[in-house]
């Protein structure tokens, strides 16, 4: 099967920083890759080279088999969603939309407006005014703007990263199935963790300028290739195992019981369970969402127990 | 809510809106009785003419500096070139040339290619206009493009969007509201003008209405031809605010100011040598030619008036632009600040008093005569006292006249001023006056210079109402400038014209510095 993108061995560098440190990424037609990674690991440049405006020192870029690295940005075709929507503030939304229309006639460009317009349920505001519309209308429209076009690959820079929590979940599942329906390949950068694996097809870790792991969600959060991933992507403890290896134990995998040689430094009420946080008898700190149904008092001494399965 | 110093605060708006715009209300009033014989005579005579020499003058001066402003606001904000922020800092230095002193540098130079009679036209009067004015285009222009941001030009060119498709489709259109803006003054100072138009035989509106006044010393006369004037303006200024409006954008919290362009070698080659030749012909000619003729001037013993000499000239200039640049900084200061978030009505009733610069020069002139022509005959000064030809009435015309540009300037910067910072001040028991002095005054200090920058240069090479109201003996540096040019006496009007370039000099790289440390220009 032919990848919609595929980007192999990027390199880029600022005077004597590498932002870019070979990094490789195939994304297939229909499939969402998240991206995550501290502040400056280079996930923002990585975009702006796949789309074109970076120019790249080494590597290659493909979209649909076709090599573009030498192309220009306006020749490439890519999709792009920013933070801060990035809409043409003198254009309606239906302006906007048949931006990167031109090439097609006027009868079409206003069939294929309408009709991206109605994926993103905003048929009604065509006529507005980017101004006039709330937060969540103006980062669809930013979504039916890449869209349009019919690009191999969109690309979305922590779009959801201004709205509300609400707002951002359900734009994101909305998003997630519109790029499903469409075919469409996406890489989506997001700073939300949560986000990272729950909308994800697979999602890609970052870091220090280079792509570390890009795995399904389930096998980045339970098999995280090293310690730098493993915490990164959600809460973490180690505990040491019989053999003396340290073993990775997520939240949910650890049960604290009353009594024993560990203390309980902090509870947190998460709503359906509760945090502790546990001071071990080694000086280590282990973290677990599964307590006993009375719940532990702050400075109690427990016990824990690694659940299997 | 009842907040403090509410009476205090309206007190002065209407205060300094009613002093500030008394002389454009008295020139309503009378024209509520015109006198249909003087303006039947004009009518028949000279004013289709004005008319249309002020129109052909207005279109081309308008249409060139958009283009050369907005031409190269978006050269150097767009693209990567050797020397690109000095370049960008150049191309407002023409601000410092006034359009009369760059006019009759151009006038002779030309006179010597195509001969006198034909320099004399109205073409070559809008290109040294253009070269004089096109720095306010350029400010705003470029302002609005560094503003749009980097992603909006990101994403149009991942939809296709070229060099010429990103300009043409999204920076331009996005920019219109501030290069209207731009235009708009650039309108003003055209119509208004009557130093270069005079040189170029070219017969204005506001140049009839100088006309009539020295001509005739009909003030009714003058009064008809300055509503007509007036009327001109006002159309400008509802054509300015129909193409400011529609949709806007700035630039996200988020997203990095626009990033320039690597260019290709033709690319800097061709970027360099436009930039230059444009500094060359609106800077480097101007300054050579008048160094040449002010040290003949000094050698021949010609740098010296009637009046007396440089320093006679230049102590007038700094009297008088001085102090009224002053009293306009701090009374646009203080009325912008008693007018922030005072809400919208306040806004409005603020702008009034920026009407004085709507209104052309001469215009204000007369006005500012006819009220302090009343006032002095109520004889509640002293014996021997009159407004009218006094410093006190040329300070108050130009004030009238210039006022805006430190209110607006001011107002600018204080928009930009979050309201929690002036709200956290409040809470934490700073009272109206001390918030503004601690928290407002300190945040917009930038727009303060720049706006004190900008009236300097527009006080400094000021005519018509100098001109009109200046008391008897006492000439600035504009004035001699203005006599030894009407009798083409080139030489001698170098050595004042070289002075209020370096002043202009200064104040530009005032201004400069203060945009480069986030004043803004309008709000």
């Amino acid at each position: 099967m032919m990848y919609a993108l595929e980007a192999a061995g990027l390199r880029v560098h600022f005077a004597d920083r590498e932002v870019l440190a070979g990094v490789d990424i195939a994304v297939s037609p229909g499939e969402l890759v998240t991206l995550v990674g501290p502040s400056g690991c280079g996930k923002s440049t990585l975009l702006r080279a796949i789309a074109g405006l970076r120019a790249v020192h080494e590597g290659r870029v493909s979209l649909s088999g076709v090599d573009v690295t030498n192309l220009p940005a306006e020749k490439r075709r890519v999709g792009l969603v920013f933070q801060d929507n990035a809409l043409f503030g003198h254009l309606r939304v239906e302006g906007n939309v048949a931006f990167g229309l031109r090439h097609l006639p006027k009868n079409e460009r206003r069939q294929r407006v309408a009709e991206v317009l109605e994926l993103v349920k905003l048929g009604h505001l065509a006529r507005r005014y980017p101004h006039q519309l709330s937060g969540g209308e103006q980062q669809r429209v930013a979504v039916a703007r890449a869209l349009a076009p019919k690009p191999a690959v969109v690309l979305l820079d922590e779009p959801f990263g201004a709205l509300d929590e609400v707002l951002r979940e359900e734009l994101g599942w909305e998003i997630r199935e519109i790029l499903t329906k469409q075919n469409t390949a996406a890489i989506l950068v997001t700073h939300d963790r949560h986000e990272a694996i729950t909308l994800g097809d697979r999602v890609a870790v970052m870091g220090g300028g280079k792509i570390l792991q890009c795995a399904p969600p389930r096998e980045v959060y339970e098999r995280p290739i090293n310690r730098f991933v493993a915490d990164f992507l959600a809460v973490a403890s180690y505990v040491k195992t019989e053999s003396g290896v340290e073993e990775l134990v997520r939240p949910h995998q650890l049960r604290v019981s009353a009594g024993g040689r560990h203390k309980v430094l902090r509870v947190e009420f998460l709503g359906a369970t509760s945090r502790y946080t546990i001071k071990a008898a080694d000086g280590s700190l282990l973290i677990s969402d599964v307590g006993p149904t009375e719940q532990l008092a702050v400075g109690a001494a427990c016990s824990v127990e690694v659940l299997r399965g | 809510m009842r907040r403090p110093g509410v009476w205090f605060g309206w007190t002065t708006i209407l205060a300094v809106v009613a002093v500030v715009a008394s002389p454009i209300v008295v020139l309503a009033w009378s024209l509520i009785d015109p006198s249909t014989n003087v303006w039947a005579e004009l009518w028949r005579t000279r004013l289709p003419g004005m008319i249309i020499e002020t129109a052909l003058l207005l279109v081309s001066v308008v249409f060139g500096a958009v283009v050369f402003g907005t031409g190269l606001a978006w050269l150097v904000s767009a693209f990567e070139f050797p020397a690109r922020r000095v370049v960008g800092w150049l191309l407002v230095t023409p601000l410092a040339i006034p359009g009369y002193v760059g006019g009759f540098v151009w006038l002779e130079t030309m006179s010597d290619v195509v001969g006198a009679r034909e320099a004399r036209s109205l073409w070559l009067c809008a290109v040294v206009l253009v070269l004089s004015l096109y720095p306010y285009v350029y400010l705003f222009a470029r302002a609005s493009f560094v503003d749009q941001g980097e992603d909006s030009l990101a994403v149009a060119r991942s939809l296709g969007a070229g060099k010429a498709g990103v300009f043409f489709r999204v920076a331009l259109p996005a920019a219109r509201p501030a290069i209207a803006a731009g235009a708009a003054l650039v309108a003003m100072e055209t119509l208004t003008d009557i130093g270069t138009v005079r040189l170029f035989n070219v017969s204005t509106l506001a140049d009839g209405v100088m006309r009539v006044w020295f001509g005739t010393g009909d003030l009714g006369a003058a009064t008809e031809l300055a509503s007509a004037l007036t009327g001109a303006a006002v159309l400008l200024i509802t054509f300015e605010r129909l193409l400011r409006s529609g949709g806007r954008r700035s630039r996200g919290s988020t997203e990095a100011a626009m990033n320039p362009r690597p260019l290709t070698k033709a690319g800097v080659v061709a970027a360099i040598a436009v930039t230059l030749a444009m500094l060359v012909i609106a800077v480097g000619i101007p300054l050579l030619r008048l160094f040449f003729w002010a040290s003949e001037s000094v050698r021949a013993g010609t740098a010296v008036t009637v009046a007396g000499g440089v320093t006679h000239h230049l102590g007038n200039t700094m009297l008088l632009a001085g102090s009224a640049a002053v009293v306009s900084i701090v009374v646009g200061t203080i009325l912008a600040l008693t007018v922030a978030h005072r809400g919208r009505v306040a806004r409005v009733v603020g702008r009034i008093s920026t009407v004085g610069y709507a209104m052309p020069g001469p215009v204000v002139a007369v006005g500012a005569v006819v009220m302090l022509a009343a006032l002095d005959r109520r004889g509640w000064l002293p014996d021997g006292f009159l407004l009218v030809g006094s410093v006190a009435g040329l300070v108050f015309a130009l004030v009238v006249r210039f006022l805006a540009v430190g209110y607006q300037g001011v107002e600018a910067s204080l928009d930009r001023v979050p309201t929690t910072a002036t709200e956290s001040a409040r809470v934490l028991g700073a009272g109206p006056v001390r918030t503004a002095v601690a928290i407002e005054l300190p945040a917009a200090r930038f727009g303060v210079m720049a706006a004190f920058a900008l009236l300097c240069v527009d006080m400094v090479k000021e005519l018509p109402i100098t001109l009109l109201l200046r008391p008897f003996g006492v000439d600035t540096l504009s004035v001699w400038v203005w006599q030894a040019t009407s009798e083409s006496l080139w030489e001698q009007a170098a050595v004042p014209s070289l002075v209020m370039v370096v002043i202009g000099m200064f104040a530009v790289g005032a201004l400069l510095v203060a945009l480069e440390r986030g004043a803004e220009l309008v709000s």
